[in-house]
């Protein structure tokens, strides 16, 4: 159900900086006739996303909008309370160790599948993707009862489900990153002496760097906020967040999981910005040096 | 390039392999302790504090409370034969019959049978609490003072949305056959063509409500003018939320959590002892001062403040009784039916 | 966070290079093995396990949870739900995603990062707490129709919730960034040439979107379109939390089969029957997907 962004579709390389698109007449000022379109289809994208932060606000023990006043309360709640902050630090953990078992796992087989053509990639790949593309409640049953015979339930089996998740995430964007690898090199490095672990350490770990760093964030996202199988796999002394909010919001629809969505949204909104305009300066600086 | 992916193949197989291995839990056998699983919440609450704390305190025994029953993870469990829990405390719907390959029959040498109200106890399970399932109204929206499930059913007299609980064997049928005349002793078996007749005249009214803090949230709000919800759950929106909502006990359907002992449970004896103390006169009735839960024990005293709101202090007016032991054999023919008609 | 956007802003420059022919046969396949053991272990085991119980359950070998998840109007109606749902989710991605990439497309690049950042707002969201902004949204006295009741607009509250509407509208939210990315992506690879050359043979503008753009994106747009269709099918929490009786999907009934029932085997029969629908659909589609994922030569 926790499906995040398969970016790496979009990863294609292109050069639109290259060409104006087509038939684009000269710069206009006034507002295009598209622009109404588009507007409400972004209200559509993010005013649900939005809404949480005024409804994290109420002081009421209902969730509602809008705010009955204003209190901090259940932000207090949050962390401070020993269900939310163990809750937390459970989701934190299972995460962190999902997204370095995913690498670990994902991107040897991102770099085989991008960087050399060869029979059969075509079906790995069909594979790998199939852990997404599968119903949820069907992998959650079937992860269920088969962890449940040998045990791996709780931590360790919201680990072991969530790398499986998670790790197409992994293998397609190191992919796609590797495909921008120009195997001569290594094969240059090679024949100059490098070590097989050198090679890897030293030219395929930094050029394939950023589809790694994206698919261990897109691999943290898919188990920070997977609900479906958590909830069958979780230990009743293990919750992770999600399944603390779900058991919240079947006990009573109270603030607190507004306020655990707006810190969500405060955290990920910030660094994306603060990637902006890291993002933007280099640009800049790059455009004055060239 | 060879020696590098064997290199990663290996350092990825030591992982997984790390991961398995770590996976195999000690069951704790051996001392004097046992594993106590509920549904959590404010039920698991007043069970704390009224049972598991003052049991604590007078035995050995040490007890690890789990929040989460789970019939299908039960019977898991069982089939793997790994049972870790050992005294569950699951809905009127386990621990019929049906469910005997699952469970561990119960020791009424030790748990005082004679005590408890008549047919809340069996082979596999006795009642700990008494709860039921009645009618609440927002009083802004409703004009008037409903008193039954008859006027549930009555559009004309009472406008508005209703709220039911989305769940075959939740008590969906039983109000409507009441609402149509059946006497609660003939509810069952039951007349399901009778009872999808009469959910028909409100389906476009019905509204599906899927967990307790739903139904307040419906009734307190007034996105419905009524809801079939828990006792437990009219009472908290009412009285402790306070929003402006009023119930009657008036036609209720009582129904029980019961104690079982999944099979296979290597704590048996201890599981007994804990069974045995929660539903004796001395302690059942002490749960009902956080939550108007009634004892299961007739001769348990509940607390005085709370008798008012607890379902078996109005036995004197229309109430009905789940009969589990027919739901449970016939739960596949509910469902069907019950789906049938939601979906059409 | 910066590799994410990066990955994502397809304005980074670099082509790919040219891969070397079929060199090595399956010896590539080398560094995937771990992966394949841990998806093999953790993944196809518990699924097949499930596909099995359709066959043996309650005792032996038998083909009767398939006579009654096939023949049973229940399995069916919920069936349909759920591929009618898919079908209108992906249909209004569709539109929405392609209108949405277009925009991308031709705007600057500080509104592209913008349009891209509010596409992927949506997963930085608990999918829970999104649904319930929904319900509070879209309710008889929620914020939309409290506004339009105030602007006189309407005298009684519009039923929204629990309605295919909100269906729609709640996985429209969720799903379309997986049209967008893709959609997005074919549109970067148009060769601007192609549009310039047809302009100066004297073709329309109009014409030029239709006759040369469309068809050269379209490959992008039907990958979105199966990629939306596949993920709606598995859908569960939202159309329950904000679907009426009408939008119940099949995971309702497989969930309820297990969970209540202990009912592996019909269970089982109606995880196969969707599991060998979203097979099928990806076989289906993988053509396409595969050219965004693979990069198939042109």
């Amino acid at each position: 159900m926790s499906a995040p962004a398969r970016s790496d579709l979009a990863a294609a390389p292109a050069d639109p900086v290259g060409p104006p698109p087509p038939g684009r007449p000269a710069r206009r000022r006034r507002l295009r006739p598209g622009a109404l379109p588009v507007a409400v289809i972004v209200i559509l994208l993010v005013l649900p996303s939005l809404i949480v932060v005024p409804m994290s606000v109420s002081p009421g023990e209902i969730l509602r909008f809008p705010p009955d006043g204003f209190s901090l309360d259940w932000y207090r709640t949050l962390f401070t309370e020993p269900q939310w902050t163990s809750a937390m630090l459970n989701s934190l953990q299972v995460a962190l160790a999902t997204t370095v078992l995913a690498v670990l796992i994902g991107a040897p087989a991102g770099l085989a599948l991008g960087i050399r053509e060869w029979r059969g990639r075509g079906l790995l790949l069909g594979l790998v993707l199939t852990p997404v593309v599968a119903p949820p409640v069907v992998v959650a049953i079937g992860m269920y009862t088969t962890y449940a015979q040998v045990e791996l339930i709780g931590r360790w089996g919201l680990i072991a489900a969530h790398t499986v998740l998670a790790v197409p995430f992994v293998v397609v964007t190191v992919m796609s990153a590797a495909r921008q690898i120009d195997p001569t090199w290594l094969d240059a490095a090679r024949s100059l002496g490098a070590s097989p672990l050198r090679v890897a350490l030293t030219v395929l770990v930094p050029l394939a760097g950023k589809g790694i760093a994206s698919g261990a964030l897109f691999a943290f996202i898919t188990s920070w906020d997977e609900v479906v199988v958590s909830l069958y796999l979780t230990d009743p002394g293990f919750k992770t967040l999600p399944v603390q909010m779900w058991n919240q919001l079947r006990e009573r629809v109270d603030p607190t999981v507004a306020a655990v969505a707006s810190v969500m949204l405060l955290i990920t909104t910030s660094a994306m910005v603060a990637a902006l305009v890291i993002g933007w300066r280099r640009d800049g600086a790059a455009r004055e040096n060239g | 390039m060879r020696m590098r992916t064997a290199l990663v193949t290996g350092i990825a197989l030591v992982t997984v392999g790390g991961l398995v291995g770590c996976s195999g839990g000690g069951d704790g056998a051996g001392a004097r302790s046992l594993v106590l699983v509920d549904g959590g919440g404010a039920y698991h609450d007043a069970m704390q504090q009224g049972i598991i704390d003052p049991f604590l305190a007078g035995t050995d025994i040490e007890v690890t409370t789990e929040a989460g029953t789970d019939n299908a993870r039960l019977r898991t469990m069982v089939d793997a034969n790994r049972v870790v829990w050992d005294v569950y405390n699951g809905d009127n719907t386990w621990g019929t019959s049906a469910d005997a390959d699952y469970l561990e029959p119960l020791d009424y040498s030790v748990i005082p049978q004679d005590e408890i109200l008549e047919g809340y106890s069996s082979e596999y399970r006795v009642a700990n609490s008494i709860y039921s399932i009645q009618l609440a109204w927002n009083t802004d929206s409703v004009q008037g003072t409903p008193t039954g499930w008859a006027d549930f059913f009555d559009l004309a007299k009472y406008p508005g949305k209703r709220a039911v609980m989305d769940y075959s064997a939740g008590g969906i049928f039983e109000i409507a056959l009441l609402a149509d005349g059946v006497a609660p002793a003939d509810l069952y078996p039951l007349d399901l063509d009778r009872a999808i007749a009469k959910l028909d005249t409100i389906k476009d009214q019905l509204v599906f409500w899927t967990s307790g803090a739903e139904s307040e949230d419906l009734v307190g709000t007034g996105e419905v003018a009524m809801v079939m919800t828990y006792n437990a759950r009219a009472y908290d929106v009412a009285q402790v939320l306070h929003m402006p909502v009023a119930y009657t006990f008036n036609g209720q359907i009582l129904a029980a959590s019961y104690l079982s002992v999944p099979k296979g449970s290597k704590h048996v004896d201890e599981a007994m002892e804990y069974i045995a103390y929660a539903v004796s006169k001395e302690h059942n009735g002490a749960p009902s001062t956080y939550s108007p839960l009634a004892p299961s024990n007739k001769l348990a005293t509940p607390d005085a403040t709370m008798a008012e709101q607890l379902p078996t202090s109005h036995l004197d007016e229309t109430y009905a009784e789940f009969d589990d032991e027919w739901i449970a054999a016939n739960a596949a023919e509910l469902e069907q039916v019950y789906q049938q008609w939601r979906a059409s | 966070m910066a590799g994410v956007l990066t990955t994502l802003d397809p304005t980074v420059p670099g082509a790919a290079v040219r891969r070397p022919g079929h060199r090595r046969g399956l010896g590539g396949a080398l560094p995937a093995v771990p992966l394949l053991v841990v998806l093999g272990l953790l993944f196809v085991v518990p699924v097949a396990v499930v596909v099995g119980r359709s066959f043996t359950y309650p005792d032996g070998a038998t083909l009767a949870n398939y006579r009654t998840a096939l023949t049973d109007p229940v399995a069916r109606q919920f069936a349909w739900n759920t591929v009618r749902t898919a079908l209108v989710v992906s249909v209004a991605s569709c539109l929405l995603g392609y209108t949405y990439a277009y925009a991308m497309y031709r705007a600057g690049r500080t509104v592209r990062v913008l349009l891209l950042f509010c596409a992927l707002l949506p997963f930085w969201t608990s999918l829970l707490v999104r649904s319930y902004a929904w319900t509070v949204l879209l309710r008889d006295r929620g914020v939309l129709n409290e506004l339009l009741l105030q602007l006189g607009v309407i005298d009684a509250p519009l039923p929204l919730l629990r309605t295919s509407l909100a269906v729609t509208l709640g996985m429209t939210q969720i799903l379309l960034p997986f049209v967008i990315l893709p959609v997005y992506a074919a549109m970067t690879r148009f060769p601007p040439d192609l549009a310039l050359a047809a302009r100066s043979l004297g073709a329309s503008r109009r014409r030029v979107f239709w006759e040369v753009f469309l068809p050269a994106t379209m490959p992008g747009l039907v990958a979105g379109a199966v990629l939306a269709f596949i993920l709606a099918v598995g859908y569960y929490i939202t159309p329950v939390l904000l679907g009426g009786p009408g939008d119940q999907p099949i995971a309702v009934l497989i969930e309820n089969a297990v969970q209540q029932r202990g009912d592996w085997g019909t269970a089982g029969a109606l995880s196969t029957l969707v599991v060998v629908l979203v097979l099928a659909l990806l076989a289906l589609g993988w053509r396409f997907l595969a050219k965004g994922l693979l990069g198939a030569r042109r």
